[in-house]
Parts: C-alpha cells; sequence; structure tokens
C-alpha cells in the first residue's frame, strides 16, 4: 500500500546539507496501523510528508497503492491526494472562518461529490460534533477541533491517514477519542500512518517503527489488539 | 460546499480589508466615472450651445440674405434721379433733395420702356420738425414702387404705407413711446401707427413713412416729388450706371441721374460684417469649448491614471497582505488535494468579487460626484442624470475588474506557489 523503497530526504541548512531521511525503506500494508517513533528530528514528520505525495524524496522511491505520486503532474498529484490521503494535524489546522460542518466540507471543493453534504452530516455525527456544526473553530475545545480535522480528514473516505502528532496537543482522554476513531478506521479497512512520540496509540498499533536520524532503526509487530 | 461559500465566508471574516479592497476599486471607478460623466456632460453642453449659436447664427444670415436679396436683387444696383437744378453738393450734404419735380416723372418712364431699370420709386423727402412732438425728423413721403409696364410684375421691394397710417423709425417710437396701433397727430393730422421698424443705426432711426400724397399735402407740395429711385437696375458693370442714366434721361431730360450705391453698399458691408461676427462668435464659441474640453482631458489624464495606479498599487498591497496571512490556509488546502488552479481562483475570484462590489459603488459615487461638481458650475444648462449611460458604466465595471485582477494577479500566483509542506515542516 504505502512503500518506501531506500528514500533518502536532503535539507539545505545554514550549515549544509541535513540529511531527515536516510535510505528509508518500509512497506505498510493495506488495514495496517501503524505508529511511527522517535525523538524530535528523527525524521519522522518529513517520512509522513513524503508519505503525502508532499514532499519529493531526493532520491529513492514510494509507491501508494503502486503508483508513484511523484512521477505524476502536480494537478494529478494533487487529485492522488484529495481522493486517497487524509491528513491529521497536531495544529489542526482548521479554516478559521468557516464553520464546522463547512471545514468537514472543504476537501469536497477539491474533489467534488454530490454526496458530500450527507457524508459531512454523517462524520458529524459520527465525532458528537452536531451541536457544534455552526461554529467557528475558535468557539470549540481542542479536542472537538482534532475531531473536526478528523471527519475533515475523512470526508472523501480516503484509504490512507496520515496523522501528525494528533493527539499532541490534547488531554489524554481526547487523545484517546481520536486515536479510537483511527482505529476504528482501520478496522473498516482504512489504513493508518501516525507519528507520536507519545504512548497513546500504542495499544492499537499493528507495528511500531523506530525512526533515529532518519533511519529506520526498529519495525516491530505489536500484539494484534482486539 | 462550493468555492463562493468559502468566498463569502472568508470576505466576512475579514471584512475590512476586503471593503478597504473594495473602497480602493470605489475609488478608482468612481474617479473615471466621474471624469468620464463631466466630459460626456460637456460635449452634451457644447453640442447644445453650439447648436443654439448656430442657429441663431444661421437665423441672422437668412435675414441678412433676406435683406441683401432685396438691396441688390439680381446683382442689379439703384440710382436715385434728382431734379436737373438739384445741387449734388446740397443732396450728399443732407441726402434729400431741396429742388422738386413733377409726380407723373414717374409715370412717365413707367411707360417709356425702358429695359435696363425693373421699378420706380417717387419720393417725397424732407427734414421737418414735428410740431406735436418738438423733435426733429426726416419725413418721407412714399406710395411705393411703380413697376415698369415692360416688366413682368414682381414681388413689391418697397412696401407703400397704407393711407392714414404713419411708419417710424426705431428712435422716433422708441422716444416719443408709440407702437404698431397706436393714433399719433403730426402737423396737425391723425395717423395711425402701422409699423415701428427695429434699430438699424442709420438715418431711418429718425424717419417718418407717410403715404406720398399725405406727404405733399402737409409739405404744400402737391403733385411734387423730389427723388425717384430707379430700383434694380439691370446693367450691371463699369458701363452699369452710364446706360441707365442715358435711357432715364431719354424720357426724361430735366433731370440727372447718380447712383443710390453707396449706400446699398454699405448697407451690406454693414449686414455681411453682423454675419460675419456672428460667424466668428460662433467660431469663438466652439474655441472656447474646445479649449474647455482639452483643459478637461489633460486635467482627466493626469489625475485618473495617477488615482487608478495609487488604487491598484492599494489593492495589490491588500491582496497581498491578504494572502500573507493565509498562508497557513493556502499550504493546508492545497494539502487536502487543492491545484494551482483552485487556489488561484480562490485569490482572483475574491479579487473579482472586489471588483464588482468597488464598480457599484464607484459608478454611483463617480456620478454623484461629476453631477456635484457640475452643478457647482452655475453655467451648467443641462440637467444632469445620475446614473451614466450604459457604455460608461459597462466600462466602469471592466476597469474595476481588469484592475483588481491586476492587483491580485502576484499574490495569487505566490498564493498558489505556497509549498504546503513548507508550511507543515515549520509545525
Amino acid at each position: 500500500m504505502i512503500e518506501f523503497k531506500n528514500v533518502c530526504k536532503t535539507f539545505r541548512g545554514p550549515e549544509g546539507p541535513v540529511d531527515a531521511l536516510r535510505d528509508f525503506s518500509v512497506t505498510i500494508e493495506a488495514g495496517e496501523f501503524v505508529v511511527a517513533r522517535g525523538p524530535s528530528g528523527s525524521g519522522k514528520s518529513t517520512m509522513l510528508l513524503v508519505a503525502g505525495a508532499l514532499l519529493r524524496p531526493t532520491s529513492g522511491n514510494l509507491t501508494l497503492g503502486g503508483q508513484d505520486p511523484y512521477a505524476l503532474s502536480p494537478a494529478k498529484r494533487g487529485a492522488v491526494r484529495a481522493a486517497q490521503i487524509g491528513f491529521v494535524f497536531q495544529q489542526f489546522h482548521l479554516i478559521p472562518y468557516l464553520s464546522v460542518r463547512d471545514n468537514i466540507l472543504a476537501p469536497a471543493v477539491a474533489l467534488p461529490n454530490p454526496e458530500a453534504g450527507a457524508r459531512a452530516d454523517e462524520l458529524i455525527d459520527r465525532f458528537g460534533l452536531r451541536e457544534r456544526a455552526q461554529h467557528l473553530p475558535a468557539q470549540l475545545s481542542t479536542g472537538e477541533r482534532q475531531r473536526t480535522a478528523l471527519a475533515r480528514a475523512m470526508l472523501n473516505q480516503p484509504k490512507i491517514l496520515l496523522a501528525d502528532e494528533p493527539t499532541g496537543n490534547l488531554d489524554e482522554d481526547n487523545g484517546q477519542v481520536v486515536v479510537d476513531h483511527l482505529a476504528e478506521f482501520v478496522s473498516e479497512g482504512g489504513t493508518v500512518l501516525m507519528v507520536t512520540h507519545e504512548q497513546t496509540g500504542i495499544s492499537h498499533a499493528d507495528r511500531i517503527l523506530r525512526i533515529e536520524g532518519g533511519k529506520l532503526v526498529s519495525d516491530d509487530a505489536t500484539t494484534p489488539h482486539a | 460546499m462550493r468555492l463562493w461559500r468559502m468566498l463569502f465566508r472568508e470576505a466576512c471574516h475579514r471584512r475590512l480589508t476586503f471593503a478597504a479592497g473594495v473602497l480602493c476599486a470605489a475609488v478608482a471607478v468612481a474617479s473615471l466615472i466621474a471624469a468620464l460623466v463631466a466630459l460626456a456632460y460637456h460635449d452634451a453642453e457644447t453640442q447644445a450651445v453650439l447648436e443654439r449659436k448656430a442657429e441663431e447664427t444661421d437665423q441672422l444670415l437668412r435675414q441678412l440674405r433676406e435683406e441683401m436679396r432685396k438691396t441688390t436683387l439680381k446683382l442689379s444696383f439703384n440710382a436715385i434721379i434728382l431734379p436737373e437744378n438739384q445741387s449734388l453738393r446740397d443732396w450728399h450734404m443732407q441726402d434729400y433733395a431741396d429742388e422738386y419735380m413733377p409726380e407723373d416723372y414717374v409715370m412717365k418712364l413707367a411707360d417709356s420702356g425702358i429695359v435696363t431699370v425693373r421699378h420706380f420709386l417717387p419720393v417725397l423727402q424732407r427734414k421737418v420738425k414735428w410740431p406735436e412732438r418738438k423733435q426733429s425728423i426726416i419725413l418721407v413721403g412714399t406710395r411705393g414702387e411703380v413697376p415698369n409696364m415692360h416688366k413682368s410684375p414682381k414681388a413689391p421691394l418697397v412696401q407703400p404705407v397704407p393711407d392714414g397710417t404713419i411708419v417710424l423709425g426705431h428712435e422716433l417710437h422708441q422716444r416719443l413711446g408709440l407702437k404698431t396701433g397706436d393714433e399719433v397727430v403730426f402737423m396737425g393730422q391723425t395717423f395711425g401707427v402701422h409699423r415701428c421698424h427695429g434699430e438699424r443705426g442709420t438715418k431711418d432711426d429718425i424717419t417718418a413713412w407717410i403715404p406720398l400724397k399725405a406727404a405733399q399735402e402737409l409739405l404744400d407740395k402737391r403733385g411734387k416729388i423730389n427723388a425717384i429711385l430707379a430700383l434694380e437696375c439691370l446693367c450691371v458693370g463699369a458701363e452699369g450706371l452710364a446706360r441707365v442714366r442715358r435711357d432715364i434721361m431719354g424720357v426724361l431730360p430735366g433731370t440727372q441721374v447718380i447712383e443710390h450705391g453707396t449706400k446699398v453698399i454699405a448697407r451690406a458691408e454693414a449686414r455681411f460684417r453682423v454675419g460675419r461676427e456672428a460667424q466668428e462668435a460662433y467660431e469663438q464659441a466652439e474655441k472656447e469649448r474646445a479649449e474647455a474640453r482639452a483643459r478637461q482631458e489633460r486635467l482627466a489624464a493626469v489625475s485618473v491614471p495617477l488615482i487608478l495606479a495609487v488604487c491598484v498599487l492599494s489593492m495589490a498591497l491588500l491582496s497581498y497582505s491578504n494572502v500573507r496571512d493565509r498562508r497557513n490556509e493556502m499550504g493546508i488546502l492545497k494539502a487536502l488535494g487543492y491545484g494551482t488552479g483552485t487556489i488561484l481562483l480562490l485569490v482572483l475570484t475574491r479579487a473579482l468579487l472586489t471588483g464588482c462590489f468597488g464598480a457599484l459603488i464607484g459608478t454611483a459615487g463617480g456620478a454623484t460626484v461629476a453631477r456635484w461638481l457640475i452643478t457647482r458650475d452655475p453655467t451648467a444648462g443641462l440637467s444632469v442624470t445620475l446614473f451614466p449611460d450604459a457604455r460608461t458604466a459597462a466600462a466602469g465595471v471592466l476597469v474595476s475588474l481588469l484592475l483588481a485582477l491586476v492587483a491580485a494577479w502576484i499574490p495569487a500566483l505566490l498564493a498558489s506557489r505556497t509549498d504546503p509542506a513548507d508550511i507543515l515542516m515549520r509545525e
């Protein structure tokens, strides 16, 4: 499903090139919940952006469902993102002037779908946001914001969810709710690649990747979750 | 969700910057519309002024042409037949003869068969005192022209004065407070005022015309006249007068014939001068209007582009500021799959929306400003409509949209090139 093959990513830093990913190879199968861990600056987020077709690797290959998104034009790559990938970020990145419902519907502009409205209402109910549907992000709690972001990520029924520290700004209870929703997505056949340095989510993970200095240092399968 | 909803929500969210953008577009459009409306008004007023002037000039020229037709019909000239013993020196000095000849002479001429003169006009003219009004006037007794019997009758050149009436020159009726229809006593005899002439600027202004017979009785010159005007003498050129003189003196040996052209030419020149002055006045008005328009055009040519430039720059800065504030948002939208075209559309459509609102407000504002400027001029004679014509309004809308697009183009490109990875890496 997601395959990194000898992926390297180098940035130009003020003190010379910085290798964020070095010869990184891993394969994540469809329906897996994979957690990537590692210290700050280890390359986790870079790996996530490469997987999300947002950051072209310096060398090596990435394939999503057997297709190299970086071989596509930017417009087609955008279409692939809109159709196949959902993003959840630590900072939520909701559009400040759109209501909860409109934020959830935002991906529908990139991928028009006549059933988007019904899908958004379904997600609103599923994530317990009915009372907040017409509220602006600034009027929401952090947990509600992240649930809104998660609902937005799921609007186009993607195959993959990429989550970058999705519980980083949440208390334990809200963090658990988010992870539970990610797990539910996996149980419905989706694939989750979550970057975190917390313990939250470990219990649901199929595999835990350990990344240090841009390299995959371990890839451990966990006990199958219930 | 549609793009429009996003645009509307964003405009409401950043209503101040959106309003500032609309204001800039409105000012730009208003300056253009005001200039166009003012120029259009000036053109309309120029047309009205020149049409009025042209009509006045045409009317004057038509009147002058008619007078000239009467005076110099068929390029003929007039001569005057005086008694043989009349001193020409005295005649020139006082403009009338103090010697007399029988009134029958005119009939002799008319019956003579001479072909060089078309009409004869017997007159009895003298400077007299109007005893009842204590005024010195020139009295002219006339019976109207006598057509040459060998010629086909034509429209009379000089209208006879009806019996029992008097025709008064401008100065006379003005000074004496008389008008057509009044009755007046002249030298003991009552006359009805038949006509009051307008000002001619000649001796005619102090002249009173009465029927020849009445004049003969009042001046005690029954059957006498002191001049015959030979009108429309047809022999033009250097030999003209000699030929006429020969013909007339062949019939009336006891007379002398002189050309009566000086006065005619002087009148003609005066009339031509008036006509020329009227034409010059028209041309002057035309020139002044053209100069005023050129001044307005120059002012508009400097001020409007300057205002447009300031407005487009302000709009560009506002647009750039908006895009910079929304950099994260643009990055996230691209991460969600929004293409470069969609981001461009998002920014440019917002600019077009700004331009549309600006065009509406600016068109009304510009027309109001133009109306205010025009009505400040007390000489403005035309009514000003509140709204400009469709072409001007369309030009305003077009310019507004164009300016908005130009202003937002670079910010839109910058927004469309936002790298989502760059935004997300900064978390």
